[in-house]
């Protein structure tokens, strides 16, 4: 006997990453997830972002790593409250564990929390986690087909930042190329390239950033 | 790469359906953008159904494919990942849009009477 039955797998997480949405916004807090392969920035832009945010907005960091709390301490280091997750070897964060981590932030707003997912351009695209923007670092050395080799994660893109503009005279990256893939996943997805060591874009990433919220 | 989370939601959705009778069948459609591969998430399901009501339960894994559309004369081709991606236009050479292909769906399930 057949059985219609039409449901995403992904209800449960859906439901979940919606519950986390209306917490945070009882808070008058969003949150931003921010996604990139491992080594493209991440944590030195949300550090970079933390730094130049106005004084009345609060700011929180949800860290997800498979293991270590090694960006955790870098953002408590510079005086932001941060909570790790570990996933002991799972590729993406998901709601429920976002949930928990929310909770154990403990933050009011108005503000941001950041949460800074897994390492990995493929399994984080498909879990919501109760987020208002979708941040997507690549980065120059990674080269200028990553939009084309991983349409998924740009295509969820509500924000993309090309880190490490500093490096663009010794690397091989056609800048058009990579706009070009940019644009075929996603059309008018706004993108800023910065650098987090020279300070470049920075300034013009925050302002937009501030102005989205 | 994760089927192994991914099998155990597809089976959660498939027992609650099937209330309390055993699984023959699952149609299960993947989109090609959703990362999954095919091998992996059959055999992880055969590993995880075990002791329960879809043991015996045949998973069909259907890829969707994602649309390719010219913005420009709109022809549309599917892409399902195996080959390489287009920003241009085969027809006309304009610039290709892409979308869709991220589904994950439990579409039906077949029960023993």
């Amino acid at each position: 006997m057949k059985i219609d039955v039409n449901r995403s797998i992904l209800e449960p997480n859906d439901l979940q990453a919606l519950k986390n949405k209306e917490l945070l916004a009882a808070k008058k807090l969003i949150a931003i997830n921010v996604l990139a392969s491992p080594g493209a920035g991440k944590t030195s832009v949300i550090l970079q972002i933390l730094k130049a945010l106005p004084k009345e907005l609060k700011a929180g960091v949800i860290e997800g790593d498979v293991a270590s709390s090694i960006d955790t301490e870098k953002i408590k280091a510079a005086g932001w409250p941060a909570v790790q997750i570990n996933t002991g070897g799972g590729c993406h964060l998901e709601a429920e564990m976002v949930g928990k981590a929310i909770a154990k932030l403990d933050l009011e707003g108005p503000g941001i929390i950041f949460i800074e997912n897994i390492g990995n351009l493929i399994c984080p695209v498909e879990f919501a986690l109760g987020e208002a923007l979708r941040l997507v670092v690549a980065s120059v050395p990674e080269g200028d087909d990553k939009p084309i080799k991983y349409p998924a994660v740009f295509a969820d893109a509500d924000l993309i930042v090309l880190n490490k503009a500093d490096l663009f005279p010794y690397i091989d990256f056609n800048k058009d190329k990579f706009l070009a893939g940019v644009k075929l996943v996603n059309k008018n997805v706004p993108l800023f390239e910065v650098s987090c060591k020279s300070g470049e874009g920075l300034k013009e990433l925050v302002a937009f950033l501030l102005s989205l919220i | 790469m994760h089927e192994g989370t991914i099998a155990q939601s597809v089976l959660t959705t498939a027992l609650a359906a099937a209330d309390g009778r055993p699984v023959k069948k699952i149609n299960f459609r993947a989109g090609a953008m959703a990362g999954i591969e095919k091998e992996p998430l059959l055999h992880f399901f055969q590993e995880i159904s075990k002791g329960t009501l879809a043991e015996k339960a045949e998973l069909s894994v259907e890829t969707a494919p994602a649309k390719l559309t010219c913005v420009s004369c709109g022809h549309q081709d599917n892409y399902d990942g195996s080959k390489p991606l287009s920003v241009t236009c085969q027809v006309c050479g304009g610039e290709n849009s892409l979308a869709g292909g991220k589904e994950l769906f439990v579409e039906s399930i077949e029960v023993a009477k």
